[in-house]
């Protein structure tokens, strides 16, 4: 120990004289190492802050999106027609169940080495059988208070666990009152099972103008653009969209604003104390229809009434307020329960409805010959043209017409042939009539006159899906589709409404509105405005005396012609003062390629009061089978009635009540 | 010095060793000494509220006899009414259960009652709770209903041998299914304290949309017989506010309780005869 | 020794807790409560040995969990985390003084009644509704405790001394 101690120098420092020449070297080396590592840390520091600040967030901070509830739909009246049903459900944080899943692993893991180590699982597949196992404890608690049976579906649990652990794991949805009531009494408040309650779309009137409000799906997407932190890791529950309907089409008003939260999470994702920011979701508007309830189940009934045995009733029925095109009702016929969509729509509830070809709205997008229904137009034109005199008569009926080598009928009015004015085959839809004004307005001319009423283009009404397809044909069109020449006898089929015309019932509502108002155009809308202008559009070009004898034929319809029914019981609406047009069209049909018959569409047309115009109708009933009979005037003529009959009996109602009375006074 | 440092620290280092071990204390020796100085407190609260009826009973004493010929008139007047209300309820019950059997509708779980005297009311801030003079002894069970001649009390919450618990419906943490007289949908009732100088209240959630009640015109809330736990018709309280939800699906609201809640003296508890989930 | 300051000290906190129960009781009539936590652990924290002191809590705060709808212990701990602390800084005051065992007993009952007040809030519908409720209790109660803490300690220490128990080996600077 002495000896050691003596091989050492006194001091604990050695020095050294003089600098060895070689150490010069790293000084500047050590000194630019020096400064390339505080360059670095400055440029780290000063710099880079934002971005790692914004890393830290990224990596640190959740942020969860909820859905805000949809706004209602209101009829004009203020009923609610379409609403947000409570959907309760429980469901668990598994984020709150940490320390549970962190005992559940120890004991896991203990069985496991206990009954055979070489049995032993990896520590991944420990950890999820642990949390299918807590989450199935608190399932069957839910189980033994609703006498449910629920199993955990290890797949979705895990899913949502490495995805959404920040959401609520849904254990028990769709909760029925008394399952609510339950659990709302006996689970404790601070247990990790919360109720929640969702909203899901509901329709009080069931299948009421189910194509005219439409229907929502579920959906991801969330409109997050005024919610801070788009940056974030974000987690949506699922809201829903608007996809047919009235809720399509104004989703943007009815989709309501989505509140969140976000977060701060630990490194395993779990949830830390209280959200750093949170606002709440707020409810979306609310749209009020111009559909009037009651009309529309008038409507559908009547509709429905004609249904059989197995196959619904197919066809459309249209009532527009003559003075502001808002549309009353708009019935499409088979219909759907809107309240199968919600929470979401069953297979064989899909199925049923495509059997029925339910889907399609057929107001909007059905395309039908318009039949007798369009002499109407064929009449305006001609008076137009100065072709038709309604004073005079023009031709003389005997039920056939013949053009070149080819002969056309005229079965409807078999009760009475001979000499026909405008009046007469109006009021007795004379096809000869029509044929000879046809022939000698040529079918250039028809056609103007249609797109001078807008039949040839979409009306523009609020819905999605309103067909592209109606066709207004004329010679250039035929050359142009089929390269054909205009047959001669074609224009006598177009001018009462056959040949390849096809319209939507939407159309010929619009059609006979603008014509009770003495105009060319109706632009419907199904939003209700108590101070909706008055609609002025292109006069209809007739002079008074041209216009009167119109209304007088279609009035004649009503009361001697092929209309009469509504004018007799059940309906006694000679009061109503109804001027109208019956139509039955006939469209062949074939299958695969093989003729089968001919198809009766039956229409009915016409607009009441004729002296002061308030609201207009257009019924198209499709025939069960090609073959059948189905007049205009037997089928299509009473469900008009009956609407007809409740909008009158409605407006007798508001008169008399004393409320009605101060409000006319003013 | 490192010594003295830990000296200082020892109280707080032994704190928290209490702390751990306290932890992982069976929960059964929790629960057994729980029970034991329930059971020791028992006698004293006896005592206490005997002591107090007969602190009553002399303030009666002291009363003139006329006021007691008179207390004893308007008693038999009240009996005499009551006598006519349990006659129709008789009728009715028959009834109910006329129907109950010809329609085969699910009949309610029924009840004992079991009248209990208040020992003690400890309205606390955190907490509302009374002490009653019945026990397990007498057939008390965790859960059961407790009401008065104003409604729902509340539930039992522990059962000593002779007495027990209960949790008052202003309790916060105590929540129930309710539903609105005349209505059918649940509503979830939350107990929620008291307010400065009272009354007790509670808070409505999930009130459907259709649903208008303040204080000018108040509905009430009683028990929905839903839950499990209250048969149903039990009057909770009356609502007297209402504002629309955040989620604009619901509205919620404030519910006053009964006052005589605060000053309850007898009570009745519900001992379900033949107990389902 | 040891074993008779625990019970005497442990049966008078008792004894006046079953009268501030009483005291409850006719208050519920205007909707007011008591809350005495603090007054209970001053006492001993202040006066006793730490080996003594402790019990008596930890037994105090188990008669009051006994009928609360509380995590069994949850008071005990509460006045133990108390006692420590004054048993800890109380060195450094005249202990043995009346007024600074007012402060003490009033200081200690609000930091536990706002601990307990965390620790159950959440199971409030409406926490900020019930603020004002809480504070009214608090105010009440540390009025309540100003007035009888003297009374209180004066009540401890003559059964200690009937009981032949000198608090004199406590007192700082004596021994």
């Amino acid at each position: 120990m002495a000896e050691r101690s003596t091989d050492r120098p006194n001091s604990l420092v050695e020095s050294h004289k003089g600098y060895d020449l070689r150490i010069l070297f790293f000084y500047p080396a050590i000194a630019l190492l020096l400064v390339v590592l505080i360059g670095g840390l400055a440029y780290q520091q000063l710099f880079k802050t934002d971005e790692y600040h914004q890393k830290e967030r990224q990596q640190n901070q959740r942020r969860i999106l909820t859905p805000g509830p949809r706004g209602n739909i209101y009829d004009r009246e203020g009923r609610l027609l379409v609403k947000n049903r409570a959907r309760f459900y429980a469901a668990i944080n598994l984020d709150e169940l940490r320390l549970e899943f962190r005992n559940e692993v120890i004991r896991v893991g203990r069985n496991y080495r206990d009954l055979d180590s070489r049995l032993m699982p990896t520590n991944a597949q420990i950890r999820r059988i642990a949390r299918v196992s807590v989450v199935q404890r608190y399932m069957d608690e839910v189980n033994r208070l609703t006498g449910r049976s629920a199993k955990v579906d290890a797949a979705n649990l895990e899913r949502h666990f490495a995805s959404q652990l920040l959401l609520p794991y849904v254990i028990a949805d769709e909760l029925t009152p008394e399952e609510y009531a339950r659990l709302t009494e006996q689970v404790d408040v601070n247990s990790p099972i919360q109720l929640y309650a969702t909203s899901a779309r509901e329709y009080p009137y069931k299948n009421a103008a189910a194509h005219v409000l439409g229907y929502v799906l579920s959906h991801d997407e969330l409109n997050e653009d005024d919610f801070p932190g788009s940056e974030l890791v974000t987690l949506k529950m699922r809201g829903t969209i608007g996809k047919d309907g009235l809720e399509a089409q104004f989703n943007h008003v009815l989709q309501g604003k989505p509140g969140g939260a976000i977060y701060r999470v630990d490194p395993s994702g779990y949830r830390q104390e209280t959200p750093i920011e949170r606002r709440l979701p707020v409810q979306g508007g609310n749209v009020v229809t111009s559909i009037d309830i009651d009309l529309q189940m008038v409507a559908e009934k009547a509709i429905k009434d004609y249904d059989e045995e197995g196959s619904p009733q197919a066809g459309a029925a249209i009532a527009i307020d003559v003075r502001t095109g808002e549309v009353l009702a708009m019935v499409s016929a088979p219909d759907y329960d809107l309240n199968s969509f919600s929470p979401r729509l069953s297979s064989a509830d899909a199925a049923q409805m495509t059997e029925n070809s339910a889907w399609i709205n057929r107001a909007t997008s059905g395309i039908y010959p318009p039949g007798s229904t369009f002499k109407v137009l064929t009449s305006i034109a001609g008076l137009r043209q100065g072709l038709i005199d309604p004073a005079t008569s023009h031709v003389d009926c005997h039920g056939s017409y013949m053009i070149g080598r080819r002969r056309f009928v005229c079965n409807n009015h078999n009760a009475s042939p001979g000499i026909i004015n405008l009046g007469t085959a109006l009021e007795k839809s004379c096809n000869i009539f029509f044929y000879d004004v046809g022939l000698k307005l040529g079918p250039d001319a028809i056609a103007a006159e249609a797109r001078r009423f807008h039949l040839d283009r979409r009306t523009g009404i609020e819905l999605p899906n309103e067909t592209r397809r109606m066709l207004v044909p004329d010679p250039a069109w035929l050359r142009r589709v089929r390269g054909e020449p205009w047959p001669a006898g074609e224009t006598a089929n177009y001018a009462i409404g056959q040949s390849a015309l096809g319209l939507t019932p939407l159309q010929m509502a619009c059609f006979i509105a603008s014509v009770a108002r003495g105009e060319t155009f109706t632009q419907p809308t199904l939003v209700h405005d108590p101070e909706h202008p008055r609609q002025q559009t292109e006069p209809i070009g007739l002079s008074p005396s041209h216009y009167a004898a119109l209304i007088e034929g279609m009035k004649r319809c009503i009361q001697s012609g092929t209309g009469r029914k509504l004018i007799q019981p059940p309906f006694n609406l000679q009061a109503a003062k109804i001027a109208g047009k019956t139509g039955t069209a006939q469209q062949d049909v074939y299958e695969a390629g093989q003729y089968k018959g001919r198809l009766n569409y039956a229409w009915f047309i016409g607009f009441a009061p004729y002296d002061n115009p308030e609201i207009a109708i257009a019924i198209l009933l499709e025939g069960g089978a090609p073959g059948d009979e189905f007049g205009g005037g037997a089928y299509a003529a009473p469900v008009a009635g009956y609407i007809f009959k409740k909008y009158f009996e409605k407006k007798a109602a508001r008169l008399s009540s004393p409320i009605g009375v101060s409000t006319a006074a003013n | 010095m490192p010594a003295k440092r830990f000296d200082q620290a020892r109280p707080f280092l032994l704190l928290g060793v209490v702390l751990a071990v306290w932890l992982f204390v069976p929960a059964i020796f929790k629960r057994f000494a729980r029970a034991s100085f329930f059971e020791f407190q028992a006698p004293i609260n006896v005592s206490a509220s005997a002591v107090r009826d007969l602190q009553e009973f002399w303030a009666l004493r002291t009363r003139s006899k006329n006021d007691l010929i008179e207390a004893g008139q308007q008693l038999s007047r009240l009996n005499a009414a009551y006598e006519v209300a349990l006659q129709k309820t008789t009728a009715l019950e028959s009834e109910i259960h006329r129907l109950e059997e010809l329609l085969r509708m699910p009949v309610y779980a029924e009840y004992r009652p079991e009248s209990a005297r208040v020992s003690r009311r400890a309205f606390d801030t955190w907490w509302h709770r009374l002490t009653i003079r019945k026990g397990s002894k007498h057939g008390i069970v965790k859960g059961a209903p407790v009401i008065f001649v104003g409604g729902v009390v509340g539930r039992v919450a522990q059962v000593g041998l002779y007495e027990s618990e209960v949790d008052l419906i202003s309790t916060p943490g105590l929540r129930l299914a309710a539903t609105l007289e005349g209505d059918t949908r649940p509503i979830s009732y939350h107990g929620a304290s008291k307010k400065a100088f009272g009354p007790f209240g509670g808070v409505i959630e999930y009130v459907p949309l259709d649903v208008f009640a303040n204080s000018v015109t108040p509905r009430r809330v009683v028990t929905s017989g839903l839950g499990g736990t209250y048969p149903p018709g039990l009057v909770i309280g009356k609502i007297t506010k209402l504002d629309l939800d955040s989620d604009g699906l619901f509205q919620r609201g404030e519910v006053e309780l009964d006052p005589r809640l605060a000053s309850v003296t007898e009570v009745t508890v519900l001992i379900p005869l033949n107990k389902t989930p | 020794m040891s074993g008779r300051t625990v019970t005497i000290v442990f049966a008078i906190g008792v004894l006046f807790w079953t009268l501030f129960e009483q005291l409850n009781h006719y208050l519920s009539d205007w909707y007011i409560s008591l809350f005495i936590g603090g007054l209970l652990v001053t006492f001993p924290a202040l006066r006793l040995r730490s080996r003594d002191s402790w019990k008596i809590v930890l037994l105090l705060g188990f008669w009051c969990d006994a009928t609360a709808p509380v995590r069994f212990g949850l008071h005990a701990v509460l006045f133990l985390a108390a006692h420590t602390f004054i048993h800890f800084f109380r060195d450094r005051f005249p202990r043995e003084e009346t007024t600074l065992g007012v402060a003490v007993a009033l200081i200690a009952n609000a930091a536990i009644f706002l601990v307990l007040t965390i620790a159950m809030i959440e199971r409030h519908p409406t926490p900020f509704a019930a603020l004002p409720a809480m504070f009214l209790d608090l105010f009440m109660s540390e009025l309540f405790i100003a007035l009888v803490a003297p009374w209180f300690f004066a009540m401890q220490e003559r059964a200690l001394e009937i009981a032949g128990v000198s608090l004199r080996r406590e007192q700082r600077g004596l021994l």
